[in-house]
């Protein structure tokens, strides 16, 4: 049996942990500096959720020096501290009860460590920015976008999307072929931009090719923005694309201009656009990624307080009504900061708050919904970490206690 | 009987390495990127339109002027709408402040996207039909300063819009009024709208700062 063990001898060293820890300190240095640059959710994505980064050398020092240091990800650095650990336990450590405190820390580790993997692959966060009074169905991804064709259907209307990652591997590429889900259309991305102004193609300052034969692009121009960093928090990318719409038959029916801003702009309605194929008339818009929900949000009342005396907000809260058809359940809560409502795997933070309707005209609320089927992993394994730690300190105590001379 | 405990804590163990390879192999299958996807859903809620931090000041190349109604009110312009409204102003300003109706003038380049396409974007919002010529909607004209003007004023389920379209060959670019809301909020507007828009003329030019004129 000790021989089947052999090969996990090395991947139990000590000296891999240590080795480990340094690679992921440096990884959170090099992530960090890289937020100048990049966006925070895509420092997450390319340095933390991943196997593999390029950290530019520019990320690292504050000259535009060229090059790249290739460099273990941090879902590698995890995959392997994990492997290490449990290598080590299955190779060295002997069972024991004055050991209990150590298994069990580890075991706490272990479950932080797999609670990572569990969010960074299933959790899914939006926002839901609701009028006083209004009501939400989905929750918006504001750091990705998607291009959706509707088409009326009952008292709603049937959608495909593509996401952004496909469109932006789409653009000057073969169009992307949409009959096979019931759309007799093709999608060819002529342009993309991950941040893009709207403007008025005579007086934009920054001149830029319009792409667009038709639609709102025949009356507005997008102009490449630079992408927005982690340094400017409270920004958002604003998607945009040129996007040339084929029949089955590969006839053109025209190119659009189409961009996450248009809704925002009185002049250009909901930023739906309008195409016809036969008898059906269908809608293109490029919008941020919808997560549809099993239930209703109604928001009944906004509430921003305030230090009395002062500006200093003291407590944002929305007072919402929860309608689920299909668990026949309609009920009121209070959201607060701080305070989520958790409904069906999701956990209702209060995120925004526009009591003075500032910017709508109306009073607004913004919530983030946090859908992370591994959320409690990291509080059992604080727990774990906890009761090991003082389990083994305990038999640590005792064991001083008894060697104590009389 | 610490043998057994041993070969105990040995089998636990692989069983806790084997268990763990499988979940990391599972959750990175999770980690595919996501594909296209097709689904039914209900319409969309609502949403209002979104009212940015102001900048009253208009663009500075306006090189049209007109005299406003003394009972009008200039309104401010929203950010997202700097790129194209060049002015906005509240009607019907002796009712109560959600009675009010707001008039912005839009300037595109060129015929904005096409008459007709810009008359049936209005027609829909309101609930009526698109038409398939211009002739087949009715407009009154009104001479302005710089050419004539169209007035529309159209009626439909879901509202009214008063409109007015002056196209400027000279400049390239065609100017647009417009006021949408209930019916019966509209009534008075109309005859200031066409009032105003006969009024529309060149823009004098600003006289430059004196330089080093007094603060």
């Amino acid at each position: 049996m000790r021989r089947l063990l052999i090969p996990l001898v090395p991947l139990a060293s000590l000296k891999l942990t240590v080795l480990l820890f340094v690679l992921a300190m440096i990884l959170i240095f090099a992530g960090t500096l890289a937020q100048r640059e990049m966006g925070n959710w895509d420092v997450v994505d390319s340095y933390f959720r991943s196997f593999y980064v390029a950290i530019p050398l520019r990320h690292l020092f504050f000259y535009n020096v060229p090059g790249v240091i290739p460099f273990p990800g941090g879902f590698l650095l995890i995959g392997l501290l994990l492997v290490n650990l449990v290598a080590a336990h299955t190779t060295r450590f002997k069972f024991a009860w004055k050991r209990t405190g150590i298994l069990v820390t580890h075991l706490g580790l272990i479950l932080l460590l797999v609670g990572e993997f569990v969010t960074g692959a299933l959790a899914e966060e939006g926002i839901m920015q609701v009028p006083q009074g209004g009501y939400a169905i989905y929750s918006e991804d504001i750091r990705e976008a998607e291009l959706a064709i509707t088409v009326p259907e009952g008292d709603g209307e049937r959608a495909v999307v593509v996401p952004q990652a496909m469109l932006e591997a789409a653009v000057g590429g073969e169009p992307i072929d949409l009959t096979a889900r019931g759309f007799p259309l093709r999608v060819r991305v002529v342009a993309w931009f991950t941040n893009a102004a709207i403007a008025d193609p005579s007086r934009s300052q920054r001149p830029s090719p319009n792409l667009a034969t038709t639609g709102h692009g025949l009356r507005a121009v997008a102009v490449p923005q630079t992408p927005v960093s982690g340094v400017r928090a409270n920004e958002v990318n604003q998607p945009a694309a040129y996007v040339q719409l084929l029949g089955e038959d590969g006839r053109a029916l025209g190119t659009y201009m189409t961009s996450v801003s248009l809704p925002v702009i009185p002049l250009f309605g909901d930023g739906k656009q309008a195409v016809s194929v036969g008898d059906e008339t269908y809608t293109v818009a490029l919008r941020f990624q919808r997560q549809y929900k099993p239930y209703t949000l109604h928001v009944l009342e906004v509430d921003h307080d305030v230090f009395v005396g002062t500006d200093i907000p003291r407590n944002f809260s929305s007072r919402v009504r929860v309608v689920d058809a299909e668990y026949n359940d309609d009920r009121e809560a209070l959201i607060r900061m701080n305070e989520p409502l958790r409904y069906r795997g999701d956990a209702i933070f209060q995120h925004q708050m526009d009591a003075a309707g500032e910017g709508f005209g109306v009073p607004m609320t913004g919530l983030q919904v946090v859908s992370n089927p591994g959320w409690l992993l990291p509080y059992i394994s604080c727990i774990l970490v906890g009761v090991g730690l003082t389990l083994h300190f305990g038999v640590m105590l005792g064991k001083f206690m008894g060697r104590r001379p009389a | 009987m610490h043998q057994s405990a041993d070969n105990l804590h040995r089998c636990a163990s692989t069983r806790l390495a084997a268990c763990s390879v499988v979940a990391c192999l599972a959750l990175l299958a999770g980690c595919e990127e996501e594909g296209i996807r097709t689904y039914w859903a209900p319409k969309d809620p609502p949403r209002p339109a979104m009212k940015l931090p102001a900048d009253a000041a208009p663009p500075a190349d306006v090189d049209l002027a007109w005299d406003v109604p003394t009972t009008w009110h200039a309104a401010e312009i929203p950010a997202a709408q700097r790129a194209f409204t060049v002015a906005s102003f509240h009607a019907n300003t002796a009712a109560p402040e959600e009675e009010h109706v707001t008039i912005t003038v839009t300037r595109l380049t060129g015929e904005g996207g096409g008459a007709v396409a810009n008359i049936n974007r209005w027609r829909g919002q309101v609930g009526l039909p698109p038409i398939a010529k211009l002739e087949e909607q009715p407009m009154e004209r009104v001479d302005t300063g710089v050419g004539p003007a169209a007035i529309l004023d159209l009626v439909g389920d879901k509202g009214r819009t008063l409109g007015a379209i002056l196209p400027r060959a000279e400049t390239n670019e065609t100017w647009f009024w417009k006021a949408t809301a209930e019916a019966a909020r509209l009534e008075g507007v109309k005859a200031e709208l066409v009032a105003m828009v006969a009024t529309v003329k060149p823009a004098e030019p600003q006289a430059a700062p004196a330089e080093g004129g007094a603060p």
